[in-house]
């Protein structure tokens, strides 16, 4: 698990917008251009849920819930109508609980 | 010696700044202004000449590549807020002056008393500190000194420590080599959720945690605090809920003293704080 590193890169894509353009624009060439930079490495299924933009997944595997929301809301809300958003959200959350975000 | 001229408790609820401007509001939101308007009048009429706004960063300057526990912001100018922020809020961009020399002083009172604060000399500010300045002093012409916990990213500190960390700043405060007023500004919450499957209801979180949190701080009872809020207990409640442990600071700023008025207001939102404190003596 590198709970750290997948809460570095949505930290990253939430709190600036040309990231968050970027990775917007293509998730996938992002996340595989922006691990190259760093010294730490994504698990297989973390990198292919940061690359799928797929929050059910991020939540189960322990992404800080707080910034985890910001970011879903910021790169999706453009493709899916905020109350859907939200209430998908909740569904796909509610599926795993309480996953342990410590890192 | 510096007088604590009013300690305030309040929410920092990033969504109410922009519904209060809407033309649409949920019933309730009027009670929630009134308890605003009150603590706004209430500091208005203490008059502090400095404000300690005690708050938590919400992973924006604080991340886990450098995690303090506790930090003081030392400047002389503080920005807020962050452009995720504006974006998901309407949060406004704003500056409040800061008091350098009171910074300094708590800082250094805090080490006497067993407290190793973390500082910053370059700090953007969030909006648990922001928010509440829009509440109760939208002119946002009182210099702050700003207090930061960490109490959303575990490993924490323990509950307890929260309260001693308070009491040792009161101490710095009874001790500051100034005669200026000093106002206490602390946001926080009760039980919530955000991020989980409880995230946005329109009603308590968790009903009991907010009356027995309530009670906490009304009867000082630090001892049932530190029970009540264990990481476990405190996630069963929102995954959240941890954002209380700053009203344990504020318990502690408050020399465990009853408080003047003392809240979980329920008016269809997640239970919203409102507690404060006249003149300490």
């Amino acid at each position: 698990m590198s709970k750290y590193l997948m809460n570095k890169l949505i930290h990253l894509v939430n709190m600036n917008e040309s990231a968050e353009d970027e990775y917007t624009a293509n998730p996938r060439a992002f996340v595989e251009k922006w691990e190259k930079t760093q010294k730490l490495k994504l698990e297989p299924e973390e990198r292919e849920a940061l690359a799928t933009k797929d929050y059910g997944k991020l939540y189960a595997l322990g992404a800080h819930p707080f910034t985890l929301w910001s970011f879903t809301e910021a790169v999706w809300v453009h493709e899916k109508p905020r109350e859907e958003l939200v209430a998908d959200y909740k569904a796909q959350a509610a599926k795993s609980g309480y996953p342990n975000f410590k890192t | 010696m510096a007088e604590i001229v009013s300690i305030i408790g309040i929410t920092h609820n990033p969504f109410m700044p922009r519904l209060f401007k809407q033309p649409q509001q949920p019933p309730g939101t009027e009670k929630v202004k009134e308890r605003i308007a009150m603590m706004r009048q209430k500091l208005a009429e203490a008059k502090p000449d400095v404000l300690i706004c005690i708050g938590n960063d919400h992973l924006h300057q604080f991340f886990m590549d450098n995690m303090p526990a506790f930090m003081i912001g030392k400047m002389d100018q503080y920005d807020g807020t962050f452009y995720d922020e504006e974006r998901e809020f309407g949060l406004p961009k704003c500056k409040l002056p800061g008091d350098v020399d009171v910074s300094d002083a708590i800082m250094e009172g805090a080490f006497d008393r067993g407290v190793d604060f973390a500082y910053s000399n370059e700090l953007t500010i969030d909006h648990s500190i922001i928010v509440p300045m829009l509440f109760v002093r939208p002119e946002m012409d009182i210099p702050v000194v700003p207090i930061l916990t960490n109490c959303i990213a575990p490993p924490m500190p323990r509950a307890r420590r929260y309260f001693e960390v308070g009491k040792a700043v009161r101490g710095a405060i009874d001790n500051l080599p100034t005669n200026k007023r000093i106002g206490v500004l602390v946001s926080g919450h009760l039980s919530l959720e955000v991020g989980g499957p409880k995230q946005f209801e329109r009603h308590l979180t968790d009903p009991n945690f907010d009356a027995a949190a309530v009670g906490w701080i009304v009867n000082g009872d630090i001892a049932g605090a530190a029970e009540g809020c264990t990481p476990e207990k405190m996630i069963a409640s929102g995954n959240m809920t941890s954002g209380y442990l700053n009203f344990l600071m504020m318990m502690g700023v408050a020399n465990s003293t009853k408080p003047s008025h003392a809240e979980g207001l329920d008016a269809g939102f997640p239970a919203i704080p409102f507690f404060c404190w006249d003149r300490q003596r």
